[in-house]
């Protein structure tokens, strides 16, 4: 089996597993920081890649990406303030939780979940990928392109709050991805007689911009003298701080659910984690017999949201390797790492990286197992080491990092300049509840939209007639309506709900 | 979110169309090209545009017999940030003129100057007090910082214009 030639091609190279390590805790303390996401870590962790061998590049920042989304929960069982957006629904219960002493039992609890959910990810990953590759190889331009214009009306409909501003963050990624040299006639676009910006923008600046500089932004505007207190993880007996066996049977029906409900998230490109925690969340309240007891700290309402953001790590990556189009900014990032390696992403992949990919599939197998043993017996320890440094203490030094880390990428002050600058822009798209995560991800997308567009009418005499003569491309135009419709209908139904409500209470 | 603030996006975000729209009318291209490279920027720029315009004639259309301050067009729930007050302003004002003087310095003075500058300047800014506690983790810091970064992942320092710590092994 294949899998079982990329754990043969993980464990030949100890490089790549030493970074599996290094990234299965990297991501759990990272996560576990208030305010910075494992996307964080990631964008400053990139140029370091530049000097890896492609497996170990790839497998450090995609653990990262999974014990990322696990570090989460502990401060938000620990410290009441998620790490990420992804551990928001595990709050509810977790925190309660810790105000009952029972701290030890909600980290172990989240730790078995995340582990549970994000191997059934990977597992769908690895047997569903593949299969998926072997119809998607046959597509051309114009297919592609029809994929890619679904993936902006998608990603623009779906995420965040408002339609029209998760399209204009769509657009504005991709105008800024059209700074540079035209990739087919090579003329000079968009920069303003800037020498630098021939070669256009560079993601690592951007990315460090876009999720960190802003970030600092954000916690400066927060910031009081609060220290972060973390609660007595000891628990008054042996079952405070244990997930017993009887409780794992309670929850395992609760945990396939959920995971089967951030699986389905995890394939849609733009949802996320932040989605599934809480769909999860609801489902499993919705369906319990005593949904009373949700929000006061019960063990389910961890387990289920914890098992569906995990979920969602394995299959966010099927559209990236059979498409080439990420389902979230993580895959968004990788693709970057991909190109740096000189591997192009696709349904070509699994001919001509083969090995390469299944042994990624393998490290990130290995990456749970590792997040998974130093959450459950490290989780506790973790939270009071993090809760030594408050972030008055720990934002300075992730400021300096960022800057490092942007020069780094080219060895450029300019684009140190550009992530400041893009520092403010993601700031403000913060503010004003744009998507930093819509952007990044049409960045990224939007040269090879272009390219496929341009080329599909290179390839036909009928000009853009020649997408009504390939069904697929039409059928994937018709998702990307159809979402936007069914999006722009729920929201005017909401929207008349809210402005009903106060005339039903008079 | 209310439709003043729909309004102000609305604008920033067509001023920013436009002057892409602009910047793309400019690029020059031969002229036997089928699709050339002005067409998509050109495009993107005027959906920007076309998007902005359509938040304010939504807003127009909306607000009859409504009040401004009671709706918006595109804002959905509470927004994320809770208003800025002027503390805060000035602190995240000093993040960003710090990140420049950072930039200006790493030109001028190299990369272990500048750290131990700006990471002073930083700590102070997010509140830690004591300067005997700020001074420790400044020549703690910024020599750490220099040893992996520079000297362990041997990331280029060049030499700074003003001050050159080079010729002491320092750069």
């Amino acid at each position: 089996m294949d899998i079982i030639d990329g754990f043969t091609f993980l464990f030949s190279n100890p490089m790549a597993l030493a970074f599996v390590a290094i990234g299965a805790f990297t991501g759990v303390v990272v996560g576990a920081i208030p305010g910075l996401t494992a996307s964080a870590a990631i964008a400053m962790l990139l140029p370091v890649t530049f000097y890896l061998d492609p497996l170990s590049a790839l497998a450090f920042l995609y653990v990262i990406g999974k014990s990322g989304r696990f570090g989460g929960s502990i401060a938000a069982i620990l410290f009441n303030t998620p790490g990420t957006a992804a551990s928001a629904a595990t709050m509810q219960d977790g925190y309660p939780m810790t105000q009952q002493g029972k701290a030890g039992k909600a980290l172990k609890t989240a730790t078995v979940a995340s582990v549970f959910g994000d191997a059934v990810g990977e597992l769908i990953l690895i047997f569903g990928a593949a299969a998926i590759a072997v119809y998607t190889a046959s597509f051309g331009p114009p297919e592609y392109f029809a994929i890619y214009l679904m993936a902006f009306v998608v990603i623009g409909s779906v995420v965040g709050k408002s339609i029209i501003k998760g399209i204009l963050s769509t657009l504005l990624g991709a105008m800024a991805s059209l700074i540079g040299l035209d990739p087919i006639t090579g003329d000079s676009r968009l920069t303003m007689d800037i020498y630098d910006l021939e070669n256009g923008l560079s993601l690592v600046p951007l990315l460090i911009g876009m999720f960190v500089i802003s970030e600092i932004m954000v916690q400066s505007e927060k910031l009081d003298d609060g220290e972060l207190h973390v609660a007595d993880t000891e628990g008054k007996s042996h079952d405070d701080h244990s997930f017993t066996w009887d409780e794992f049977k309670r929850c395992l029906a609760l945990m396939i659910r959920s995971s089967g409900i951030g699986a389905l998230i995890g394939m849609m490109p733009g949802l996320g984690s932040s989605v599934a925690c809480f769909v999860a969340y609801g489902e499993e309240k919705r369906r319990s017999k005593t949904p009373e007891k949700w929000g006061t700290g019960i063990v389910e309402g961890i387990a289920a949201p914890e098992s569906a953001n995990n979920a969602v790590s394995g299959p966010s990556m099927i559209p990236l390797l059979t498409l080439g189009v990420p389902g979230s900014t993580i895959a968004a990032i990788l693709i970057g790492v991909f190109l740096i390696h000189g591997i192009q992403v696709g349904p070509s992949i699994f001919e001509t990286s083969r090995e390469l990919v299944f042994g990624l599939f393998a490290s990130g197998l290995v990456g749970i197992a590792m997040y998974g043993i130093i959450g459950y017996w490290g989780g506790p320890l973790v939270g009071k080491i993090i809760a030594c440094f408050p972030p008055r203490l720990i934002y300075p030094f992730i400021f300096l990092t960022a800057f490092i880390a942007a020069y780094s990428a080219r060895q450029s002050l300019f684009d140190v300049g550009i992530a400041l600058v893009f520092g403010v822009v993601g700031y403000f798209f913060r503010r004003f509840d744009f998507s930093a995560a819509a952007f990044i991800i049409a960045f990224v997308l939007a040269k090879g939209a272009e390219e496929a567009y341009r080329q599909s009418l290179l390839l036909s005499d009928a000009g853009n007639a020649i997408y009504l003569e390939r069904p697929v491309a039409l059928a994937f135009f018709a998702v990307g309506l159809g979402v936007l419709i069914l999006r722009t209908v729920t929201v005017m139904r909401h929207k008349k709900l809210v402005a009903a409500t106060p005339e039903i209470d008079e | 979110m209310r439709l003043k603030d729909d309004y102000i996006v609305a604008l920033a975000v067509a001023a920013v169309g436009g002057f892409f729209f602009y910047q793309a009318s400019l690029i020059e291209f031969a002229d036997d090209t089928l699709v050339g490279p002005r067409l998509v920027p050109m495009l993107t720029a005027g959906m920007i545009i076309g998007l902005a315009a359509l938040i304010v004639a939504a807003g127009h259309i909306m607000s009859n017999g409504r009040k401004a301050e009671t709706f918006s067009v595109i804002g959905e729930g509470e927004p994320e940030l809770a208003p800025v007050t002027k503390l805060a302003l000035r602190r995240m004002a000093s993040v960003i003129v710090g990140g420049f003087v950072y930039l200006f310095l790493f030109a001028a003075a190299g990369y272990l100057i500048s750290t131990a500058v700006v990471l002073a300047a930083l700590l102070v800014i997010f509140g830690n007090r004591p300067p005997l506690k700020v001074a420790l983790l400044t020549i703690g810091g910024a020599a750490v910082y220099f040893f992996v970064f520079i000297k362990l992942m041997g990331i280029h320092s060049p030499p700074g214009w003003l001050i050159d710590l080079t010729l002491l092994g320092l750069g």
